[in-house]
C-alpha cells in the first residue's frame, strides 16, 4: 500500500512544471483529488510524491480569445457549470459537469482532473469531444496540442509523458445555430457513474447536416461513433429512419463490459436508442420543426 | 510536518503527515468530532465542511492543501451560545433523528442557502444529493430547510 510522502504546493506554472521535471520519485498532478485520493492507496509504488496544482492561477482561468475559449485544467466542475461562456456557447459542457457526483465533489474536481484520471465513464469527456476539444500540455522542455480524441490510451491512461501536464482545454468557438446534449444513463440520479454516457452535436455546414456523436462508459475510452457520424452526413437528412440507423451504427463502434452498473446488453441497447433519440430532439431545435 | 490550520476562525498549530485527511485531522488532531466519517470515499457527505464558505467532502481534501483557507465546521456555526438558523431548523421540524448525518447535511444546507437564499424544491433535492440519510426519508430535512430560508430571510 503506497503513502504520500510528500505534497508540494506549486505557486505557479514555472514552478509547478519544474516539480514535474525532477525525475526522483516522477510526482504526481493533485488537483481536486476526488479521484486520487482514492485510488492512491493501491498504487503500485511505496511512496507517492505529490504536487498540489489548485493554487496556480495560470490553470484556473476561463478566458475568450480569437480561436475559441480556453479552459484552465484546473477549474472546478462547479465553476465550469456556472460559467457564462460555457452556458452561453458550450452548454453541453456545463450539462456535462452538472451531472458529475455531487455538489461538494464538484466543488472540489476539477475538468482537467476529470479527463486526466481517463475513467471511461467521465462525464465532462463526451461533451469535449463533441466540441472539438483541443488539450494544451505543457512541460518544462515545452508545449503541444493535441485533439482530445488523441489523448486516451486506456482506462486511466493517456498520452501525457513523465513530466507532463495537462494545462488547458482550447474549445474552437462553435457555429452560432450548433446545438447539442450530453445525456446520462445511470441507475440513480445522483452520486453515480454514468452506464452509457451520450454527447451529440448537430449543425449545418454549407447546407448539409455535420454531427459529433460521442459515447462513454461503452468502451476502454469514451469516443467517437464516427461511421454514425458519416452515415447522417452522406443521408443528407434526420428522420425516424436514418435517426435509428445512426443509433445502429453506433451500437457497433461500442464494446462494452458487463459490471455491476449494467450489463453489455443493456449498454449496447441504451447507445442505440440514445443516440437515435437525442439527434431527432437536436434536429426539432436545430430547425425549430418537429420531426414527424 | 508541521502547518497552520484556520478552524471556526481560531489558528491551530498542528503536526500531521503529508497524506493525512482533513477530516481525520479535524477529529482526531483537533478533537472536532461533530464532523462524521462515513464512508471516506466522498459518497456519503457526513464529513461535509465549509472551505472558504464552498462546502466540500472533508474525506477527499489533504489537511497539507487546507493551509491558508478558511475552514468552517459545525462546531462554528452557534455564534454565543445560539444556534445557527439552519441548525434551529432542523431541530423546530425534527428533521434529526439518529443525528449521523445531521452535521454533514447542516453544513451543506449553509452552503446552499448561501449560494441560493430562495431555492426551489428541486434545486435543494440537488444540493443535497451529496449527502445520504437513511433514517428521515429526507421529508423533514426538506421542511427544515424551507424553514431556515424563512427565518434568514427574515433576519436579513
Amino acid at each position: 500500500m503506497a503513502v504520500i510522502s510528500d505534497v508540494h504546493r506549486a505557486v505557479d506554472l514555472d514552478d509547478l512544471l519544474q516539480r514535474m521535471a525532477e525525475s526522483e520519485g516522477r510526482p504526481r498532478v493533485l488537483a481536486g483529488g476526488t479521484d486520487l485520493l482514492l485510488q492512491y492507496p493501491a498504487a503500485e509504488e511505496e511512496s507517492l510524491a505529490l504536487v498540489d496544482v489548485t493554487r496556480v492561477d495560470a490553470l484556473k482561468r476561463i478566458e475568450d480569445g480569437p480561436d475559441g475559449l480556453r479552459i484552465g485544467a484546473a477549474v472546478s466542475l462547479s465553476d465550469v457549470m456556472r460559467s457564462e461562456p460555457v452556458l452561453s456557447r458550450f452548454g453541453v459542457l456545463a450539462e456535462g459537469a452538472a451531472v458529475v457526483a455531487g455538489p461538494q465533489i464538484r466543488n472540489l474536481a476539477t475538468v482537467g482532473g476529470n479527463v486526466c484520471n481517463a475513467s471511461p465513464s467521465a462525464d465532462t469527456i463526451p461533451p469535449l469531444l463533441v466540441l472539438n476539444a483541443r488539450a494544451e500540455l505543457r512541460s518544462k522542455a515545452g508545449e503541444r496540442s493535441v485533439a482530445l480524441e488523441e489523448f486516451f490510451v486506456g482506462p486511466g491512461e493517456t498520452v501525457l509523458e513523465p513530466g507532463e501536464i495537462l494545462a488547458s482545454f482550447l474549445l474552437p468557438w462553435p457555429q452560432e445555430d450548433t446545438v447539442a446534449s450530453y445525456t446520462k444513463v445511470s441507475p440513480r440520479q445522483a452520486m453515480d457513474l454514468a452506464v452509457v454516457g451520450v454527447a451529440v452535436a448537430l449543425e449545418r455546414v454549407d447546407g448539409k447536416l455535420v454531427t459529433r456523436i460521442a459515447l462513454g462508459a461503452v468502451a476502454p475510452t469514451p469516443l467517437r461513433a464516427t461511421a454514425a457520424e458519416e452515415y447522417i452526413h452522406s443521408a443528407g437528412r434526420l428522420d425516424e429512419a436514418t435517426a435509428a440507423e445512426a443509433g445502429r451504427l453506433a451500437e457497433e463502434a461500442v464494446s462494452p463490459i458487463d459490471d455491476v452498473r449494467g450489463s453489455a446488453r443493456y449498454r449496447r441497447a441504451m447507445v442505440r436508442r440514445v443516440v437515435a433519440r437525442d439527434l431527432l430532439r437536436l434536429y426539432e431545435r436545430l430547425d425549430g420543426e418537429v420531426v414527424a | 510536518m508541521n502547518i497552520t490550520l484556520q478552524v471556526n476562525g481560531v489558528e491551530h498549530q498542528v503536526g500531521i503527515d503529508p497524506g493525512d485527511l482533513l477530516i481525520d485531522t479535524l477529529r482526531e488532531n483537533l478533537n472536532l468530532t461533530g464532523s462524521k466519517k462515513g464512508c471516506a470515499t466522498g459518497d456519503c457527505g457526513a464529513c461535509t465542511i465549509l472551505l472558504d464558505d464552498t462546502p466540500v467532502t472533508s474525506c477527499l481534501v489533504l489537511s497539507a492543501t487546507a493551509v491558508g483557507k478558511e475552514i468552517t465546521t459545525i462546531e462554528g456555526l452557534a455564534t454565543n451560545g445560539d444556534l445557527h438558523p439552519v441548525q434551529q431548523a432542523y431541530v423546530d421540524f425534527s428533521a434529526v433523528q439518529c443525528g449521523y448525518c445531521t452535521p454533514g447535511i447542516i453544513m451543506m444546507t449553509v452552503g446552499l442557502l448561501d449560494e441560493n437564499p430562495h431555492p426551489s424544491d428541486h434545486e435543494i433535492r440537488e444540493g443535497l444529493a451529496g449527502n445520504l440519510c437513511r433514517c428521515t426519508g429526507y421529508s423533514k430535512i426538506m421542511l427544515a430547510v424551507r424553514g431556515a430560508e424563512m427565518t434568514m430571510s427574515e433576519d436579513s
